[in-house]
């Protein structure tokens, strides 16, 4: 066999020139022990040919909703502008991402919009033909969706009991959390498993009217959030009326 | 003629089903009063009402052609005047059961109770959703019935019967409160009025705006979630005259009859203002436990001083009068006089500290001899009598005076204090400045 017939069996088999490998298999080549020069056809130097797959270390955010999304991948060795693909494994069918901005060769901005609620794969093809698949590393499921108003209405300053029941719905549990800090200083609880606001005495050491505006975060299985500002009123009753004289 | 509100309806509205709701004070017992009526006399006297009779009961009445047809009465009878009662009455005629076609709640309680049942019969008319009949808030159709006293925050949902929870609910402590906004839907000839004070502007947003009649219809503070003092026609002498919501007292004959506060003190730091009209010697200051505690105050009706301010322990009570500017104490002449004299038309000011038992008079804005009751200096008098507890204002009147109390509600009678002046408590509004540290006798100024 020529030289040259058994460097290009060699390259068959490697990922790079630093990959060399024999063709039986044994151990590679490193630059230890194989030149960085290769030998010609005709016998002379060639140039090393050094290409390179990109890879995938992660993505931000890492769960979607069925709606348009523009996700962050973050990897190695992308070059501009790679294509990206997302594959549904359990159904096999490949989606397009609606558009690639490459950012440098360790991310990529990519939007894509996902219809179906699924775990994904993200393959992503270098111009050069390189390419790599990752394993499942998208989400895509429903977000939380408030189902309570954003107004919850007047009660009686110092009144015990539960105000009102917040809900949002998803499809997974959902939770719900405070993102101000106001519903201490109104003397409410919020249970962040059933959304009920109580209290044992609303407004506290208030005695006047006041209105609490306050924002409460639904937050799904899938760590996906909604945010709602309510507003919730204290009355403390009439200040006047008529006298029939 | 006393005070009453009217609207005829421009618009049909449902005449078997509403609510009605609303915030009353009364100033009497024994008195026919109608909080709310409909009816018309031709072609025949046809009406409905919600009233409270002269038993004190209350009840919703359709007559028919000027005979009783329907009367569902409460057992429950309404003798405190002293505060307010939330009175619901709903009504839905399409309810096959007879008991669900009119409710009466008091104070958020459905009243199970009832001394009379007659239901109207399904789908019966009430008249309320009729053109042509005048509705009429404080008096019964062409009769004399009237309402007086206080109302406040007046619904009626046109198309709906609400519970009383609609409109109130109750606190942390059990005590039912006002909704001042509530989620109704009013419908065609639905409206909210009083809200807050004297105006008959609806607030319903329907414009269903309504007509002072007869009377005057004066602003006043008092109301539910803060009732402010009246004289007591409960505990004061049963000769004497009220009105104005019970802010005015007086009485005809010679020999001074007393009246006294609805609320009373054991401690703190209360003002409050008093006109006379009229003769003199009216007797202003004030009363406690064992001049309240007699009940000869109330039914006596021999000419002497014994059962007066002017002659009975627990009080210290200031004449006024042109020539005579004594103050009198458990019943005599302490020889310490103010040093005005007071004519009529003279607002005495008077402040009293329960726990130092030290009371100032003053007249039209400027404290006896120099007094200051916000800092303890010159007290008129300095109490350590027979009265420990109970303290309230009182007052007597004679030959005709009359007492125009201002406990904090802005008005004398039916005139409105001329230029408040300042109130650091923040409570009540009087005509001249209230020493700090004092404040309206009402229940927020209680709790203060």
């Amino acid at each position: 066999m020529s030289k040259a017939r058994e460097l290009a069996d060699i390259f068959a088999d490697a990922n790079t020139a630093n990959e060399l490998a024999k063709l039986d298999g044994s151990a590679k080549l490193t630059d230890a022990v194989f030149p960085a020069t290769l030998p010609a056809i005709d016998g002379s130097n060639l140039t090393g040919v050094a290409e390179t797959k990109p890879t995938i270390s992660s993505i931000s955010p890492d769960t979607i909703d069925n709606t348009e999304a523009t996700i962050t991948v973050t990897g190695a060795n992308f070059v501009s502008i790679p294509k990206v693909e997302v594959l549904n494994p359990s159904t096999g069918i490949w989606y397009d991402a609606t558009s690639v901005t490459f950012n440098n060769s360790t991310s990529l901005t990519v939007v894509i919009t996902l219809s179906v609620d699924a775990q994904y794969k993200i393959r992503i093809e270098n111009p050069n033909g390189l390419a790599v698949l990752s394993g499942t590393i998208l989400t895509v499921s429903d977000a939380p969706t408030w189902v309570t108003g954003a107004s919850l209405g007047s009660f009686a300053g110092d009144f015990s009991g539960t105000l009102a029941t917040l809900s949002a719905t998803s499809d997974s549990a959902v939770t719900y959390s405070e993102t101000t800090s106001v519903l201490s200083g109104a003397n409410i609880t919020l249970n962040s498993t059933t959304g009920a606001l109580t209290t044992t005495d609303f407004g506290g050491a208030s005695t006047t009217a006041t209105t609490y505006t306050f924002t409460i975060r639904a937050t799904d299985a899938e760590s996906q959030t909604a945010d709602r500002t309510f507003t919730i009123s204290s009355t403390f009753g009439a200040t006047g009326g008529g006298q029939f004289n | 003629m006393a005070t009453y509100l009217t609207r005829t309806p421009n618009s049909s509205g449902s005449n078997t089903t509403w609510t009605f709701s609303c915030w009353y004070k009364k100033t009497s017992i024994g008195l026919d009063t109608v909080p709310f009526a409909t009816g018309y006399t031709s072609p025949q006297i046809d009406e409905a009402m919600i009233n409270i009779g002269a038993d004190d009961q209350l009840r919703f009445n359709i007559a028919i052609n000027d005979v009783t047809d329907v009367t569902v009465k409460s057992a429950r009878k309404l003798r405190d005047t002293s505060g307010f009662y939330h009175i619901v009455v709903a009504c839905d005629t399409t309810q096959a059961t007879a008991s669900d076609r009119i409710k009466i709640y008091f104070n958020g309680e459905l009243e199970t109770n009832l001394s009379n049942t007659d239901y109207p019969t399904q789908n019966q008319s009430t008249f309320f959703g009729d053109t042509n009949k005048t509705q009429e808030i404080g008096r019964q159709p062409r009769s004399s019935n009237y309402l007086f006293g206080v109302m406040s925050h007046v619904h009626f949902t046109d198309g709906t019967a609400y519970q009383a929870s609609d409109f109130g609910q109750y606190d942390a402590n059990g005590v039912w409160k006002i909704k001042t906004s509530p989620s109704v839907t009013y419908g065609t000839n639905g409206f909210f009025i009083l809200k807050d004070g004297g105006s008959v502007t609806d607030q319903s947003g329907n414009g269903n705006n309504w007509t002072v009649s007869g009377g005057t219809l004066t602003d006043t503070l008092d109301c539910s979630a803060n009732v402010f003092a009246t004289w007591n026609s409960l505990s004061g002498s049963a000769s004497n005259t009220y009105s104005n919501g019970n802010t005015t007292v007086s009485y005809p004959n010679n020999f001074q009859r007393n009246a006294n506060g609805t609320l009373a003190f054991n401690s703190g730091k209360y003002y409050g203002e008093f006109k006379r009209t009229g003769a003199a010697n009216l007797h202003i200051g004030i009363v406690g436990n064992t001049f309240l505690e007699d009940g000869r105050i109330i039914t006596d009706t021999g000419e002497s001083h014994t059962y007066n301010m002017r002659g009975h322990t627990g009080c210290v009570t200031l004449i006024t009068n042109t020539g005579d500017q004594s103050i009198f104490v458990d019943g005599s002449d302490s020889s310490t006089d103010v040093d005005f004299f007071t004519s009529a038309g003279d607002i005495v000011m008077v402040a009293f500290d329960a726990d130092t038992k030290k009371i100032w008079f003053g007249k039209n804005g400027t404290w006896s001899s120099s007094g200051n009751p916000a800092t303890g200096a010159n007290p008129s008098y300095t109490y350590s009598g027979t009265a420990t507890s109970d303290f309230t204002f009182g007052a007597d009147t004679e030959n005709g005076s009359s007492c125009n109390a201002n406990f904090g509600n802005g008005y004398f009678g039916t005139t409105a204090v001329a230029s408040a002046g300042t109130n650091a408590s923040g409570n009540g509004i009087f005509e001249y400045d209230v020493p700090t540290g004092y404040t309206a006798l009402s229940t927020k100024g209680l709790n203060l």
